[in-house]
């Protein structure tokens, strides 16, 4: 049921991204004719175009920095499946900056059902390489995590960066690699972690 | 409203750092150590009576009486003559005592030994014919049995004590008994009752309850302590029975047995079963056990459904934490306090404390 859902949802993004490019054939024809004939150097990317996300993906813990011992705990996770959605706005052709919810379903080694629910900021410097760009980014926010009966909520930072490819103005394919850093506090010193995460994730952003 | 968005976002990532529960869910990931059962399938779904320990060796009574050999359990071998089954097993000294049966389920009596090779019976001419050795308990140094045996159809929970013979019995109840000494004064719980005696002998009434029963006794921190089936913990001090308000979730009072401290902190069995006083019926909401921070006070325990601290350990909760317990105890090996935990129908389960930390649940083995 599950590998069904997962299934689903790519093929979602993946159809819905292809009709897309496809209806929007024809206009990108027409914009490169426009731009061969006036404009030289096309950007694509201006101030106020906003970029919305439907991703699905993996993520792999890598471990869980102890404080206490200064050593890292092993992850002890399977690779998790992953999805995400983004929305960000360009404030200058360069500087796009926006929000993004992702769910991670982690199982542990022993299956234990791991949950984290991202909710954040993102931050990042729009490198146009047109049809190409690379986007590294920053998210700040709260994490949202669950196991088993329990519950926390921690902070957390995402660096990372979105290579993409545009075949169309409307449409754009991504691949993120992410590294997400959860500081996880609690009031017994000796169960403060530090886990990392690495995401590897594509999408079908919508540019509009 | 721009600006005020992500603003938020960052407030809620540093101020909204919740705190729940006494284990940390990256630290307790981090523990994990992979579980590859390698025994048979009757060990792993058996349901262990009792766990003991007599000079470093561990001895499980699962059926029959099991040794930890190494991080496996074998089959306790040069048992007495027809012992087939086991029903209980208590340590005094280098002493363990277990209670046998035959292939037929006939008891055989409680047969003692300091070397696993050669067994004495304790006492030929116990338990009666129509008695059977339900518990065997050690206390103060002393050894302690409890016989069940039907009388006007129902069932009569007998508890002796083994001075040289077991004898007659030092008291009648109406359910298994729990034992705890605090100097010089012996506690005897049985359903409705606890009872105070120092000499074994004469036994007054120490407190009585009304629609809800004991199911264990214990001393912790020199004080008897009690819990109940309906969800109480009750403790002797300064010349009277403290107790604090039932224990629930989702609005109902968890079944409380098998209290063991460690560290500060009391760990309390529970079990979803069905229980049934004169004027109630109810099924307790949760199985597993409950931890509960010391000093206990009548107002600190009565703790609604977010405070109250589930079974967290690692693993426990995937595992065993939706099954019922039918025994928890703590017991130190090498130094390093080991909680021993048995399943209704899902094995033998140990989490061992080392440097203060629980290293998580794992399943034991044959």
């Amino acid at each position: 049921m599950r590998r069904f859902f997962v299934l689903l949802v790519i093929l979602s993004i993946v159809c819905g991204s292809v009709l897309l490019a496809q209806e929007q054939a024809p206009e990108q024809g027409t914009a490169q004719s426009d731009a061969t004939a006036s404009i030289p150097v096309f950007s694509q990317f201006e101030k106020g175009d906003i970029l919305f996300s439907l991703s699905a993906g993996t993520a792999f813990g890598l471990g869980f920095f102890n404080p206490t011992t200064g050593s890292f705990d092993p992850a002890n996770l399977k690779p998790s499946f992953t999805i995400l959605l983004s929305l960000q706005r360009f404030m200058t052709p360069n500087i796009v900056l926006g929000g993004e919810i992702a769910g991670y379903f982690f199982s542990t080694i022993n299956d234990r059902q791991f949950f984290l629910a991202p909710l954040g900021a993102r931050i990042g410097y729009a490198f146009d390489l047109n049809p190409f760009f690379i986007i590294p980014t920053v998210s700040l926010g709260a994490a949202i995590m669950r196991l088993s009966d329990m519950g926390h909520i921690d902070p957390y930072i995402k660096t990372g960066a979105v290579f993409g490819w545009s075949p169309s103005q409307e449409i754009c394919y991504t691949i993120h690699a992410d590294l997400m850093t959860i500081p996880q506090f609690y009031s017994d010193s000796s169960q403060n972690r530090t886990g990392l995460f690495l995401d590897l994730i594509i999408s079908a952003t919508y540019h509009f | 409203m721009k600006r005020f968005i992500p603003a938020l976002l960052i407030l809620i990532a540093f101020a909204v750092s919740c705190d729940n529960g006494p284990v940390g869910i990256f630290a307790s990931i981090g523990s994990e150590s992979p579980i590859e059962y390698k025994g048979t399938e009757v060990f792993k779904k058996s349901t262990p009576a009792a766990v003991v320990s007599r000079n470093g060796t561990l001895y499980a009574v699962i059926t029959t009486l099991w040794k930890k050999n190494g991080n496996t359990w074998e089959k306790a071998t040069n048992l007495p003559s027809q012992a087939m089954y086991a029903t209980s097993a208590a340590v005094t000294g280098t002493t363990l005592y277990v209670a046998f049966l035959d292939s037929n389920a006939h008891s055989l009596g409680v047969f003692s030994t300091t070397d696993d090779s050669n067994w004495t019976p304790v006492d030929i001419t116990f338990p009666a014919n129509d008695e059977q050795v339900q518990q065997l308990l050690a206390v103060n140094n002393k050894v302690f049995a409890v016989t069940t045996k039907a009388v006007d159809g129902k069932t009569q929970y007998n508890l002796y004590h083994l001075s040289g013979s077991f004898g007659s019995p030092i008291r009648t109840g109406t359910n298994l008994f729990s034992l705890a000494y605090v100097d010089p004064t012996y506690y005897v719980a049985s359903g409705t009752t606890i009872w105070t005696s120092t000499d074994l002998a004469n036994f007054s009434v120490s407190r009585t309850l009304a629609d809800d029963f004991f199911t264990s006794i214990t001393s912790i921190g020199g004080k008897p302590t009690a819990v109940t089936a309906f969800g109480k913990v009750f403790w002797y001090d300064a010349g009277s029975w403290i107790d604090t308000n039932a224990l629930t979730k989702s609005s109902k009072k968890l079944y409380l047995h098998a209290p063991v401290e460690y560290n500060n902190t009391l760990f309390v069995a529970t079990n979803t079963v069905v229980r049934k006083t004169s004027s109630v019926t109810e099924v307790s909401p949760i199985a597993g056990y409950i931890e509960l921070a010391f000093p206990l006070s009548t107002t600190k325990t009565q703790r609604d459904d977010n405070s109250l601290v589930t079974a967290t350990n690692t693993v426990f909760s995937a595992t065993i934490g939706g099954t019922a317990l039918s025994m928890l105890t703590l017991i130190t090996e090498n130094g390093k306090p080991t909680l021993y935990a048995g399943s209704v129908g899902n094995g033998l389960w140990s989490n061992r404390n080392e440097n203060g930390s629980w290293l998580g649940w794992q399943r034991e083995t044959d």
